[in-house]
């Protein structure tokens, strides 16, 4: 069942529990991200710079949470819902914000972004004055401020942001790994949106070559943690020419990196851990896209699966890449997983559940998959697409049920009827 | 002596406390103290709070220690110079201050008036600096 029943302040879903509650619920397994969120909330001095989280979502997680719940995603927004014990800790600081220091309003921004209420960190942002901020403070503020930018507001402002940067870089002194974090967004931001100019992404990629040449005590797990990011997101740039070679040999030294970090306690084993899966993910897309081979890349994706075995995202990967080599009975079971593990992207694991059914000529459980999804998310243009498509395909009578919908849609303006007979014959 | 630091007044003391909005209530209520800044470290909620003689409070929630028995060495109770003796008696009962005793302590130079704050802190009103001691350097210089 897609919904989730929840009466409670946990529910079964720990990756929810975490960015509604930052609790989990001990009867359910964690994956990274669900512990190292709920853990740098419980151990993190706010008064300090280095609130993180190994990875960050978009507005529209929340969004499906509050499907999966069926809760107002206002009211999520706002934690407007009964709070577990820390979630009380984090709004009594959102509540005293006018006694908050500029480094906790910095690190409490950083604490709301991880939980995908980037209006909220925006605010609190505006609050601070940032010239008087001491050097490493404005860099990590714009560093909150351009997640902001490129998770919330489309990228709008991080050409300006990274410039900012820029100039702090060139007329003060920052810690080397800050600098060295900001150039692999670059790389990748460039890569994937220009929403970094070339002109920008120029000088960041010469700075963090310059650092890693330069050399110094990185010996350190957090050192080692940031070389390796830098490493696999300098290896796309190689990847983006088509040279396989140098993309390898980059790749390796992230590897060669995540695998140095040695655990102490349970933060580096997390650190440890999510470093080399996100190795692996992108490992599994290099050997699949750009050697063609489908086996190394499967490997690969078992790997990242290994080192976060309840990690929903890591099994749709799976999914995708078996439905690439068009092994669908493959790609099910891969989904399913994913799906059962739940959020984030639950529904679009189901969705894929469905095409694969649909795939596998099981029409009825296919139509089933979509008609639930849009009992749960009417909006969804793509269950309906995929649920009048089959069911046209198949004489089925659900196709009425269907059209409904896409009717509704192309009258609310979300996709027109050209589009729509397009993917249908597709 | 050469290497001696002189202290000219003390700046703030930090102190656990069971609820935290319970004892920021009790200081402000009784003491006038105002909110100045708070915080969270290792899910620890803090608040200082500094009165207009720049005395800061620093109160650290740790509310697992209520009702703990302390054993061994202890700062037993905190002395608090007021402004007007004569009137805290009947300030502290109109506010439910719970009284240590009946009546104020007379010591050979002064008076002082025995309260506990809402954590089990004891805390002395005092009449005069020091209970109208002097240290033996100042009767020197007095003299």
């Amino acid at each position: 069942m897609l919904k989730i029943k929840n009466d409670k302040i946990l529910c079964n879903d720990n990756f929810i529990n975490a960015l509604l509650q930052l609790e989990l619920s001990s009867d359910q397994k964690s994956s990274i991200i669900s512990q190292s969120l709920v853990r740098k909330f419980s151990v993190h001095n706010f008064d300090e710079i280095g609130y993180s989280t190994p990875q960050l979502f978009e507005h529209g997680t929340l969004i499906e949470i509050s499907l999966l719940l069926d809760q107002s995603v206002q009211n999520l927004l706002m934690f407007d819902y009964p709070q577990s014990k820390n979630l009380q800790k984090l709004t009594w600081l959102l509540s005293h914000q006018k006694f908050l220091s500029p480094f906790t309003k910095i690190n409490l921004a950083y604490c709301l972004i991880t939980l995908c209420r980037y209006i909220q960190a925006k605010n609190i942002l505006k609050s601070i004055d940032y010239q008087i901020l001491p050097d490493d403070f404005k860099f990590y503020y714009l560093a909150a401020d351009f997640f902001i930018s490129n998770r919330f507001e489309n990228g709008e402002r991080s050409e300006d942001i990274f410039s900012m940067k820029q100039h702090l870089i060139e007329t003060l002194t920052i810690d080397p790994l800050l600098i060295l974090q900001s150039c692999a967004q670059a790389i990748v931001w460039h890569l994937k949106s220009k929403e970094i100019s070339s002109s920008v992404f120029d000088f960041f990629i010469a700075q963090g070559q310059k650092i890693v040449d330069r050399g110094g005590d990185y010996s350190n797990n957090h050192s080692l943690s940031i070389i390796s990011g830098w490493y696999r997101a300098l290896a796309m740039v190689p990847a983006f020419n088509k040279d396989l070679k140098t993309t390898r040999e980059y790749m390796l030294l992230a590897k060669t990196h995540a695998e140095s970090i040695t655990p102490k306690n349970e933060a580096d084993d997390l650190a440890k851990r999510h470093m080399l899966k996100t190795y692996y993910e992108s490992e599994s897309k290099e050997f699949l896209y750009f050697h063609g081979d489908y086996k190394l890349a499967e490997q690969s994706a078992l790997n990242m699966i290994k080192e976060d075995p309840y990690w929903s995202l890591s099994w749709a990967e799976l999914g995708e890449l078996y439905c690439h080599e068009k092994l669908y009975d493959k790609a099910l079971d891969a989904f399913t997983k994913s799906y059962e593990l739940g959020a984030p992207r639950k529904i679009r694991s189901y969705f894929h559940m469905g095409n694969c059914q649909a795939l596998l000529g099981n029409s009825k459980e296919a139509l089933s998959i979509f008609k639930e999804i849009l009992s749960v998310d009417p909006n969804n243009v793509s269950a309906a697409l995929a649920g009048f498509k089959y069911s046209n395909q198949n004489n089925n009578t659900s196709k009425e049920f269907f059209a409904s919908f896409l009717n509704d849609y192309v009258k609310r303006g979300f996709i027109s009827n050209d589009k729509i007979n397009q993917m249908v014959a597709a | 002596m050469k290497n001696q630091i002189e202290i000219k007044c003390f700046d703030h003391m930090q102190m656990d406390v069971g609820n935290l909005e319970q004892s920021i209530d009790f200081y402000t209520k009784v003491f006038g103290f105002e909110l100045t800044e708070v915080g969270l470290r290792a899910s620890t909620r803090w608040a200082i709070i500094g009165n207009q003689n720049r005395l800061f409070l620093c109160l650290h929630e740790y509310p697992e220690g209520q009702g703990l028995r302390n054993e061994g060495l202890e700062i037993t109770h905190f002395g608090l110079i007021v402004d007007d003796f004569s009137t805290c008696r009947e300030k502290l009962e109109s506010l439910d201050v719970p009284l240590a005793y009946k009546q104020d302590i007379v010591y050979h130079s002064s008076r002082s008036i025995y309260i506990q704050d809402p954590n089990g802190y004891k805390l002395e009103i005092s009449e005069k600096h020091g209970g109208g001691l002097v240290p033996p350097s100042l009767r020197k210089l007095a003299s």
